[in-house]
């Protein structure tokens, strides 16, 4: 079949051979404007989904091809062993090893003869350029490591420079020297909880064929540095070479100790794989997660365009049928223009996904969450399924309205110009009510009994209702909130209101991806708040110091928690004008055989400086044998529980107290606190310094100067604390908005094109009525106040059933936490104002469009 | 707009009741302009594809008289009408409603000079569909902020027989009854002007009459203007008066009018 064929008569005149997908094609072509938004939303959908696709890819590729390639040249791995099970914490929380110490790398290298044993330490470590900024690394946790001169054991390859020979000499990573500026010769501070120094930049490497290593970002130090403890180290390489001796030698010699753990080099390189991968399956399935989201706000866009293409064109179609077209013909006809516009928007998409991938990928690395250095892995299938969707979303999503034009009897071509007038289904009348009233009688029964299954169940229902009942609630919206746009905004506001709900299905699909995506964002921000405000708020309620000293963050979410050096300690006890100062450190450890944070305090000083408000016991009385634990661990005073250490030590400890509020460190808050004298000799880290001062100016500049020499440290009054802590969680916020934000975007676009369409329906009846007085100014005051009542019906659902999501998932997860819902309200409201004024811009055009209207074409005798 | 450009017509409906004004406006041997074109030309398209579809045309609608515009298709009489209602702008010479110099205006100041000053009747009737038929009527005089005057609607409303209607959309209505609420809303701002453009095209003849005698009486009775566009000599012969236009100018005007003696010359113009 041929759209264009055409055969000259006998008498040399061309008789056009018009076949259904001439009609199609043509119909498609002269309508082009109004699937102009509806292909932009596809192209969105689908740009979104393919750059979340390749990203995932190329992070599974990077994670697979390049640690092998770093790794090819060590056979065996010796590392302290794992503790058996797996630590709390959010995504890259590692599972704590006991230490391993450079005595297991002598008993190795005794095992192997003539094999190369490489000892590696490796800390976290703050870093500052000349001019004592704080080099933040694109959010990746910066750590100093020895540099191997040994090639085949190095996992980094020098680019540029030679490797450091003395204590003040470092390699940098080149993505960190291409990020900061930094070049050969160029002086740069590096601080760890041993010493601070400003090294001379030597040499320049890479991580297999990318820039940089998988988690973290490196500076290499020779062997003699002081910035990291010689006798601990982190693990040994080793090359066998020329010698006789094999993994299983080692691990032979090794047998006696428990502690470590022996590794040959190929399962060594599935095991990092696999971490890798599993690091960045969380970060895919999130993703995907919001592609998916993203997909459903593109759908109902694209349902609602054929919806009202076809509800337009039912005198057209009714035309065709009473000249012989048949239903199936129209059904095929409709199809294939959502499948042309399928394919010409996907195609668009995937294009603009290829942009999108790279701009994730920035911003992945300036938020911090760049888990891996990414060399992009462009796979066909990556760019074909996205595709793929694309076609078949817009197809699937014209499958209804595309029966509906089907149906369309051939003697509507003589009814009068069709003005929607369906009503609802008796059914769906029926339902609606149901489903309404089912959700609000199961979220009465949630805030009765606080029970977070019934909360669910409501949000799930509300959520259900919000399909089913949607017509139902915006005529509901347009009475309501009509009425008060009536009031404030005259009679345009009234004639809008009157034309929200003269098509409350239209109005319904258009406004559910609005709730959809925005219910999503107050869910994650009330949980978010909840989490964080919840500690702030115990903070500021236990914390009796002035002043409190905590590292610099430099990670992104989940991110490091560096070590505040010993020195810097000791220098605030010994600042004049310092009354009281205590220390807190942390340390891992497993206790009753389950990994966990443990503090480690001196405990009278500090239960002066901070009340963990205990509820039995006292943590001042602390002494070396017992322990306070935090009312999450549900143990009762006098119980006892056996705590093992990293250093291979264990102990036996009587529960001597029982506290509520979370402790201050800047990370995750232990559920478990000792004394310090406890555990003596632990390779632990100190995160928080409280002090009490006599808050002049002389002695905050002391306490500056100290954590200037420190590195990455923040002297913090008590407020500024608090409130840092309360927006802790900030950066993880920010990342879901911004993806969320695609989703919104797109469910803006629907907004404008459903307004639009809706523009192009009234363009006679917009003429009548500039005809008759109405200015431009007030045909666009219509519309605009039309696309803002649905656009605050659409965040007012969205918050409704955010919160109550927020609500119950808290209510069920946090409960043994002594969790609380906390409303930011301040986040709602800035929401809720973007939701109105994102309504009023996507009615931007369309109310320009619309006060443009001719008259004399829109009153015309038909 | 200075009072004294108000028409008489408007003036005297403010305060008497329509069955005794038939005597007090209609009289006035030489009412002034309700609305009115001086050497109106009106051309689209440039070049070869010139169109002139107004030709130094000047033409007065008085007040209190009902006027039609006849013309055969393409005459230009269409465009003339749009021209002289302030819904379309012209090339060169002048158009004022009520003493007001359309050309002078901005796009909002028009638009106000139309919700205030003149009314429409459209083929198609051109209710909006949303709205109820009462909602429709009042919506010249709401759109503008201001307050409908009952006694004003009970009256049009009482006289049209649309009272039992008002509560319905436009879907539920006949095409007459439509075209009732249609005259209903052009007659409720009281305008110093109503425009007609085929008027009773989309009715069946006998409502098409009884739409007609509405008009010519309301003219009549209360000194109501009203120009009125049709290409039907019967309905012509409502008018007072019947304008002839022909490639873009006037060529003839008839004052009482029946429907043979306008047929007679319509065929004369367009032979």
């Amino acid at each position: 079949m041929s759209t264009t064929a055409s055969s000259p008569t006998r008498n040399g005149s061309v008789v056009p051979n018009v076949t259904m997908r001439t009609v199609t094609v043509k119909g498609l072509l002269r309508n082009r404007g109004r699937f102009a938004l509806t292909a932009v939303a596809v192209a969105m959908s689908v740009a979104f989904f393919a750059s979340v696709l390749l990203l995932t890819t190329s992070l599974r590729g990077t994670a697979e091809r390049d640690i092998a390639a770093a790794n090819a040249g060590i056979e065996s791995v010796i590392r302290g062993r794992e503790f058996d099970g797996e630590l709390d914490g959010g995504p890259g929380t590692q599972t704590p090893r006991y230490e391993l110490r450079t005595d297991t790398l002598d008993q190795a290298a005794a095992a192997a003869p003539d094999a190369t044993l490489v000892g590696i330490s490796s800390t976290p470590a703050t870093l500052t350029t000349s001019d004592g900024d704080i080099i933040v690394a694109s959010g990746l946790r910066t750590r100093v490591e020895t540099w191997v001169t040994d090639p085949a054991l190095n996992t980094h390859h020098l680019v540029d420079g030679r490797p450091p020979q003395d204590p003040t000499e470092v390699v940098i990573e080149r993505r960190l020297a291409s990020a900061e500026g930094l070049a050969i010769g160029d002086s740069l501070g590096v601080a760890t909880d041993r010493a601070a120094i400003t090294a001379t930049v030597t040499g320049i490497a890479d991580f297999a064929a990318v820039a940089g290593s998988p988690t973290s970002a490196l500076v290499f130090v020779s062997h003699d540095t002081n910035l990291l403890d010689p006798a601990l180290l982190n693990r040994i390489v080793v090359a066998f070479d020329d010698s006789a001796a094999s993994t299983a030698d080692i691990e032979t010699a090794l047998a006696d100790d428990a502690q470590t753990i022996v590794t040959g080099g190929a399962d060594y390189v599935t095991e990092l794989q696999r971490d890798a991968i599993q690091q960045t399956s969380f970060i895919s399935t999130f993703l995907t997660f919001f592609a998916v989201i993203a997909l459903i706000a593109g759908t109902t866009i694209i349902y609602n365009t054929f919806v009202i293409s076809v509800a337009q064109r039912t005198k057209e179609i009714a035309m065709l049928r009473s000249i012989g077209a048949r239903r199936s013909q129209i059904l095929r006809s409709v199809l294939g223009e959502a499948a042309l516009i399928g394919v010409i928007a996907s195609t668009l998409g995937v294009a603009a996904g290829l942009v999108l991938y790279r701009g994730m990928v920035a911003l992945f690395r300036a938020i911090g969450l760049s888990f891996l250095s990414t060399s992009p892995t462009y796979s066909l299938t990556s760019l074909m399924i996205p595709f793929a969707i694309g076609v078949a979303v817009t197809i699937l999503s014209a499958l209804m309205p595309a029966r509906r034009a089907a149906s369309v009897a051939p003697m509507e071509a003589l009814r009068d110009q069709a003005v929607d007038s369906s009503r609802e289904s008796r059914t769906r009348s029926i339902a609606s009510y149901l489903l309404l009233a089912v959700t609000v009688t199961v979220a009465v029964a949630a805030f009765a009994t606080g029970s977070g299954t019934y909360g669910l169940t409501a949000t799930g229902a509300g959520l259900l209702a919000l399909i089913v009942a949607g017509p139902l609630l915006v005529t509901f919206t347009s009475k309501t909130l009509g009425w008060l746009a009536a009031r404030i905004g005259g009679e345009p506001g009234r004639i809008a209101k009157v034309n929200l709900s003269r098509n409350p299905r239209r109005s319904a699909s258009t406004s559910f991806s609005l709730s959809l995506g925005l219910g999503l964002m107050v869910m994650f921000t009330a949980i978010a708040a909840s989490f964080s405000g919840g500690v702030a708020d115990d903070i500021e309620a236990g914390l009796n110091a002035d002043t409190v000293l905590t590292p610099v963050a430099t990670g992104g979410p989940g991110g490091t928690t560096l070590a505040l050096p010993d020195d810097l300690v000791t220098a605030v006890a010994d600042t004049q004008g310092v009354v009281a100062s205590t220390s807190l450190d942390l340390a891992t450890g497993s206790v009753d055989d389950k990994p966990n944070l443990i503090g480690l305090v001196d405990p009278a000083s500090f239960a002066e400086l901070y009340d963990a408000d205990t509820t039995a016991g006292s943590i001042a009385e602390l002494s070396d044998g017992d322990i306070a634990v935090s009312e999450a661990a549900e143990l009762s005073i006098g119980d006892t529980v056996t705590v093992a250490f990293t250093d291979g030590d264990t102990a036996t400890l009587t529960v001597s107290a029982v506290f509520t509020r979370a402790i201050p460190t800047p990370d995750e808050s232990p559920q478990y606190i000792i004394d310090r004298a406890t555990a003596p000799d632990l390779d632990t880290t100190t995160v928080t310094v409280l002090a009490t001062t006599d808050q002049t100016t002389s002695t905050n500049d002391t306490l500056e100067a100290a954590a200037r020499q420190a590195g990455a440290v923040q002297v913090l009054t008590k407020t500024e604390y608090v409130d840092s802590v309360s927006s802790g969680s900030n950066d993880f916020r920010n990342f879901v908005y911004a993806l969320l934000g695609v989703a919104l975007l797109i469910s803006l676009v629907g907004i404008a094109n459903t307004s639009m369409m809706s523009i192009n329906e009234r363009r006679r009846e917009i003429g009548v009525m500039r005809a008759i007085g109405t200015t431009a100014q007030q045909v666009r005051s219509i519309i605009r106040v039309e696309s803002v009542l649905l656009a605050v019906h659409g965040c007012l659902l969205g918050i409704g059933l955010g919160l109550g999501a927020a609500a119950s998932l808290i209510a069920l997860l946090g409960g043994n936490e002594g969790l609380n819902l906390l409303i930011p309200w301040q986040s709602m409201a800035i929401l809720a104002v973007s939701g109105v004024i994102a309504g009023a811009a996507a009615s931007a055009w369309p109310a320009w469009k619309g006060s443009r209207a001719d008259m004399l074409d829109a009153i015309a005798s038909e | 707009m200075p009072d004294a450009a108000r028409s008489c017509g408007a003036d005297c409906s403010d305060m008497i009741p329509v069955d005794r004004l038939a005597t007090a406006c209609t009289s006035t041997p030489t009412a002034p302009a309700a609305a009115a074109v001086r050497n109106a030309s009106k051309i689209y398209g440039s070049g070869d594809s010139e169109v002139r579809a107004l030709d130094d045309v000047t033409v007065s609608f008085e007040s209190g008289r009902f006027t039609a515009i006849m013309g055969p298709s393409g005459s230009g009489k269409s465009t003339l009408m749009h021209c002289a209602a302030g819904l379309d702008r012209l090339t060169s010479g002048t158009a004022t409603i009520a003493g007001t110099d359309l050309e002078s205006l901005s796009d909002r100041d028009l638009t106000l000079l139309r919700r205030e000053k003149v009314g429409f009747i459209f083929q198609s009737f051109n209710l909006l569909p949303a709205l109820t038929a009462a909602e429709n009527i009042v919506l010249p005089v709401t759109i503008g902020g201001n307050a409908v005057d009952t006694g004003t609607f009970d009256r049009v409303v009482d006289v049209l027989g649309i009272r039992s209607r008002l509560d319905h959309r436009p879907s539920e209505l006949s095409g007459g009854q439509q075209q009732r609420v249609a005259v209903a809303r052009a007659l409720v701002s009281r305008p110093a002007i109503i425009f007609g453009d085929e008027p009773t095209g989309n009715l069946d003849s006998q409502t098409g009459a009884e739409i007609l005698s509405f008009m010519q009486h309301t003219v009549r009775a209360t000194g109501q203007t009203i120009a009125m566009v049709t290409h039907d000599p019967s309905a012509a012969a409502y008018a007072d008066r019947v304008i002839f236009v022909k490639d873009g100018q006037v060529v003839d005007e008839m004052l009482a009018p029946t429907a043979d003696r306008v047929y007679d010359l319509m065929k004369a113009i367009t032979r």
